[in-house]
């Protein structure tokens, strides 16, 4: 009898369990919007990919929706945030591009009862419930070991950067942390000042690699000393006796991987951003219970979506970046 | 009785060049004392030097007896002495009342600024000078005429035991140097001590009490006015004579080279029609704001005008830039030399090619530089500019050199009708003979010139036919050797 | 009394300009010193420096800022700023990139992507000489108009597979130096002999000093000055067709920052902000001196933190040198 009970009572649950997926089915549309700096931008287009992968996951039931300006304008990406809370969407996506034109718009949404999850590009100013990035630290640890690997202790780096943007220092501190405990006989010759610029990293780069013939590896902390880099190894005649790890696949930067002059680069994750960021943001919606807080925990969540070395066999699938109207 | 204002034995020099020497000088209170002498003669440098601007080298000054050093303008009008420059201090974009109380606008406990106080303050000033002038104008919209009687009610309004005045009425018609002078009497009557530089000796005369002669950096002589007259100081100033003022007048030919009809841009002018012969100086005279200054700008193509025409030897122009006049030969030397006719900074040869920069270029824009250099050579010669050095920058030149400059300038750019205004503006006596023996020499040539002059001693003296200006209207064209000065003001005025 | 360089230079003026005091006056010896200086100091310190490579990548990189600061240098005497040549060269780059990327032929890319720029510029000119708007306030917005047009193109995308034969523009090679380096220095010496002997260029130095005395001399103030943003901004387009055919790509973000580095070179050269003054061979000399600091700096192993504050030092020395010049004017 009690095994009896015991049957009846699971089989209830699951027939309870099953009538709330059908129902869920029928359920009312649920709406959640992205919101970028650079609509149409190759990298966002992928955290988008990410998200309507993740809503078509969960149910039909949710409809998502890729917002922000064509140009790089922080105020009128906030602008989007305070139209979709007045709109009283389901959730929210956002990467700051400026966090603190960003914070009273984002708060905004969370006062009103929307939950907002930030991805790429973190505001941690504001109440945002959740970031889902690329840990920049892990990144450039990522960046050195694979420097490692290339030459092991006879590594000798030179790494092009600039000042300022905080990123910028974690990658490159986690680069030498990780080269140091993977190689320790291996050594950073110098660190250039791009100034942010792809020519700017091409003149500081020929320089540095005629002060110090011995470099084999340069590291592009950012996206632009890539192909800089490539331009003054090609200057000095001296292609394919220096590697170079470049940072993110923009298109000029695969061409060089698939002409041999860069032979890496750090490729962040922003299809995984939006999935998780969509999940983060959904849960967030539908609180379970079973646990006190936000959906997802009592503590807001940094989320580390990964970097992966991409090499001449890896880059294919980044050709051909998703599109969207 | 001690004098208000004594200098003792001052001496200054910049480098080694020697501006004023052992110059001793005292004004009393109630006394209008005027400062004569050549430019370059140490007036200004002794004004600057009683106004705090530059530090003596050598001597005292007392103020009632007592020795004081100011360091600023600003230390010196606090203990009573206040000076109005012949440049202008004020700011053109704030309005009369906030230039004249700027630094002591009267304020509420909490600092901020009683506007309605500052107006009434700046109102009751005028009163006091009897001109209407509205406090809450902005200065830029008054002429400088305007602009420099707001200048002396601001000098006036810090209770001024000691009154400096340099060239108070070179931009000034001759009814508001009248109203001027009935200032400067009230003042005189409230015990005010007045030190009045002015290179017209006629307004001298009339005005002062005493007239020291400076010379060269030396103190020459003082002089009463009743016992002396215009041409001994004149000889005490430039230690010669001078003879005549004016040139002797010329033949003025029949052929009318530039006929004004009918032009009119309202609200500044109306209906104003005169014509100019070849050869022929004429004069336009009239009080500030009458609309001289506006007409020949649009003559020359400067400002536009909205009805009329202009026509340069029969022939009907429509000029829409000064380059199109210049183009046509006609000239126009503007009243206001440093900021509108020179370029300061810039060299005498600079200056003195700059309108006439077409005639020294070949047919791919290139520039020919010996004919440049020749040509500002030539020119420095003829009019008579010191140093002659053209490469000396203008801003070391007197005011005569740098008037002499301006006027090379307009001729070199070989002129057919030459529009002076105001050509003797803030210049010695004798760079002003040799401006107008110039003025005459081109009429002489053939060339029609206008000479626009708030100075009625010299539009009569110089003129062949005067054209009276009056309100934006032309009130008058007198003709004939013996124009009375009186007859002009009175078409002038009423 | 105060002697000073004529515009109109005679035989008699150069002499005595060679004298030693009078030549210590002149900003573009004082560069030439500052520039030897540091040379032999760096060559002594480091082996790297004196090799005829690395002076010609040196020479090769100043390239670009070099073509804005002449630019830069024309607006900076008619008393005017241009602070949107980067964004023009941005946008320039972008728009002869795409043409080239969709096949269109490389001269009428290249032309297409000039007449941008130099629209970029008659815009700058219309407002700044015909409707009296400010430069700073007009040039600040078409800095800001001419990115967001460019990263509305692009998308943020970088823009690549340009065509081999465009390369060879900025990469192509004579005695082993690149073609855009002969192409600077001939506009260098074009445009100095220009300055000294065309009448347009002249009246520049009377506009600049005082534009309504210039006015009522006859010169043709608003064409010139006009002319000078057209200039500026076509400056700004040229450097952009050799920074993309040498790096092989377009991207919108080309020339972020690049009008300080230009106005900064000018002013040390010996422009004023104040309008009135400029030296094509001193703004030359000043894009090297800054291009040699900025070399010596990596070849030395200093740290890029402290090389932005270096920079940044020269770029208020040069302004408060320009300041006192003006304040020391005044006082005559």
């Amino acid at each position: 009898m009690k095994f009896v009970a015991r049957f009846l009572i699971v089989l209830l649950l699951l027939v309870a369990l099953a009538s709330s997926a059908a129902l869920s089915l029928g359920q009312e549309t649920e709406t959640y919007g992205m919101v970028v700096f650079l609509k149409g931008s190759e990298f966002f287009n992928w955290a988008y990919a990410g998200m309507v992968d993740a809503a078509a996951r969960i149910g039909d039931h949710i409809e998502v929706q890729l917002l922000g300006p064509a140009e790089w304008d922080a105020s009128l990406e906030a602008r989007e945030i305070e139209q979709l809370t007045a709109r009283g969407v389901d959730g929210i996506l956002a990467t700051a591009g400026d966090a603190e034109t960003m914070n009273a718009s984002i708060d905004g949404a969370i006062a009103a009862g929307i939950p907002v999850v930030l991805f790429d590009s973190d505001a941690p100013g504001s109440n945002r419930l959740a970031f889902a990035g690329t840990n920049n630290y892990n990144a450039g640890c990522s960046a050195g070991e694979a420097v490692a690997d290339w030459h092991g202790d006879a590594a000798r780096v030179g790494i092009s950067t600039f000042p300022g943007p905080d990123h910028l220092a974690r990658r490159v501190e986690g680069f030498e942390d990780c080269l140091a405990a993977a190689a320790p006989g291996a050594e950073i010759v110098q660190i250039v000042n791009d100034e942010g610029r792809v020519d700017g990293a091409e003149t500081a780069i020929t320089a540095m690699l005629q002060a110090n013939p011995t470099i084999n590896v340069i590291f592009a902390s950012h996206g632009n000393p890539g192909p800089g880099a490539a331009a003054a190894v090609r200057n000095l005649g001296i292609v394919g006796e220096v590697d170079i790890m470049a940072f993110d696949f923009g298109l000029p930067v695969l061409e060089l991987i698939e002409n041999g002059e860069i032979r890496a680069t750090v490729g962040q994750n922003p299809y995984l951003m939006g999935y998780m960021g969509m999940l983060l943001a959904f849960g967030a919606r539908h609180e379970t219970g079973v646990t006190a807080g936000s959906g997802f925990g009592p503590y807001a969540t940094l989320i580390d979506t990964g970097v992966q070395i991409l090499g001449p066999d890896d880059i294919d699938p980044f050709k051909n970046p998703p599109t969207f109207e | 009785m001690t004098p208000v204002l004594e200098i003792r034995r001052a001496s200054k020099s910049f480098g080694s060049h020697r501006v004023l020497h052992d110059v001793s000088f005292a004004v009393y209170a109630g006394e209008v004392h005027a400062l004569v002498g050549e430019n370059g003669a140490g007036k200004s440098t002794l004004m600057n030097i009683i106004g705090g601007i530059h530090r003596r080298d050598a001597g005292e000054i007392m103020l009632n007896a007592e020795p004081i050093d100011p360091l600023d303008p600003w230390q010196a009008r606090q203990l009573g002495i206040s000076v109005v420059f012949q440049e202008l201090s004020l700011t053109p974009n704030m309005t009369v009342a906030q230039n004249i109380f700027v630094r002591r606008e009267p304020t509420s406990a909490l600092g901020l600024i009683h506007w309605r106080q500052l107006n009434d303050d700046a109102r009751a000033l005028f009163e006091r000078i009897g001109i209407d002038i509205s406090p809450t104008e902005l200065v830029g919209n008054y002429s400088v005429g305007i602009q420099q009687i707001i200048e002396i009610a601001k000098a006036i309004s810090f209770d001024a035991k000691v009154l400096i005045m340099d060239e108070p009425t070179s931009a000034l018609s001759e009814s508001e140097v009248d109203r001027l002078f009935s200032i400067i009497a009230e003042l005189k009557q409230q015990g005010v001590a007045i030190v009045f530089i002015s290179h017209k000796l006629g307004e001298v005369l009339r005005i002062a009490d005493r007239v020291s002669v400076l010379r060269d950096g030396e103190m020459v002589g003082v002089v009463n006015p009743s016992d002396s007259n215009q041409d001994e100081i004149i000889h005490m100033m430039v230690g010669r004579s001078l003879g005549d003022l004016y040139p002797a007048k010329g033949v003025v030919s029949d052929e009318v080279l530039l006929e004004v009809e009918g032009l009119s841009h309202p609200p500044l002018f109306h209906d104003i029609s005169f014509s100019l012969r070849r050869g022929e100086i004429l004069g336009i005279a009239g009080l500030i704001g009458a609309g001289r200054t506006e007409v020949a700008r649009a003559i020359f193509g400067a400002d536009r005008y909205s009805r009329g025409s202009v026509k340069l030897a029969g022939i009907k122009l429509d000029l829409k830039s000064p380059r199109q006049a210049i183009a046509h030969g006609i000239v126009y030397l503007t009243e206001d030399r440093k900021v509108m006719g020179l370029f300061l900074s810039m060299t005498m040869r600079d200056n003195i090619v700059s309108s006439s920069l077409a005639r020294f270029t070949d047919a791919l824009g290139l520039l020919k530089h010996r004919a440049i250099a020749d040509e500002s050579l030539r020119a420095i010669k003829q009019n008579d500019i010191r140093p002659r050095d053209d490469l000396l920058s203008m801003t070391s030149l007197s005011g005569g050199n740098q008037q002499k400059s301006l006027l090379a300038k307009c001729l070199s750019a070989n002129p057919k009708v030459l529009i002076a205004d105001e050509p003797t503006r803030g210049v010695d006596v004798g760079a002003k003979v040799k401006i107008h023996q110039a003025l005459r020499d081109l009429a002489n040539r053939g060339i029609g010139v206008i000479v626009i002059s708030s100075e009625l001693p010299e539009v009569l003296g110089l003129s062949d036919r005067v054209v009276v200006f009056r309100e934006g209207h032309v009130s008058a064209v007198l003709d004939g050797d013996n124009i009375a000065q009186a007859d002009v003001m009175r078409y002038a005025v009423q | 009394m105060r002697r000073s360089i004529s515009l109109f230079d005679s035989s008699r003026r150069l002499r005595s300009s060679l004298a030693p005091a009078r030549l210590l006056q002149n900003r573009s010896v004082i560069l030439a010193l500052l520039i030897l200086v540091i040379s032999i100091a760096l060559s002594i310190l480091t082996p790297a420096f004196l090799s005829s490579r690395n002076l010609t990548f040196v020479i090769t990189g100043m390239t670009y800022d070099l073509l804005l600061a002449l630019g830069m240098t024309i607006v900076l005497l008619l008393w005017g700023i241009d602070l949107s040549v980067g964004s023009v060269l941005g946008l320039t780059a972008v728009v002869t990139t795409m043409l080239l990327q969709d096949g269109v032929s490389i001269p009428l890319a290249i032309g297409a992507g000039l007449g941008v720029s130099a629209l970029c510029g008659a815009t700058n000119g219309f407002f700044v000489a015909y409707l009296k708007i400010a430069p700073f306030i007009v040039t600040l917005g078409m800095m800001s108009v001419a990115r967001g047009i460019a990263t509305v193109l692009t998308s943020g995308y970088f823009v690549s597979g340009l065509p081999d034969a465009y390369k060879a523009i900025g990469q192509g090679r004579l005695f082993n130096v690149p073609y855009m380096v002969y192409f600077a220095l001939v506009v260098v010496v074009i445009l100095a002999f220009l300055l000294r002997n065309w009448r347009p260029l002249r009246e520049a130095f009377y506009i600049g000093t005082n534009p309504e005395a210039a006015r009522l001399a006859g010169i043709r103030v608003a064409l010139i000055t006009l002319g000078g943003y057209v200039f500026c901004s076509m400056m700004a387009g040229t450097a952009a067709i050799f920074m993309t055919s040498r790096l092989s790509m377009g991207f919108f973000q080309f020339g972020l920052g690049a009008e300080l580095k230009a106005i900064a070179a000018a002013v040390i050269g010996g422009a004023s902000l104040r309008g009135g003054t400029g030296s094509i061979f001193g703004a030359t000399l000043a894009v090297f001196l800054l291009a040699l600091i900025n070399n010596g700096f990596v070849l030395l192993q200093g740290s890029p933190n402290a090389q932005n504050v270096i920079m940044g030092g020269i770029l208020v020395i040069a302004i408060m040198i320009d300041a006192y010049r003006r304040r020391d004017l005044a006082e005559d």
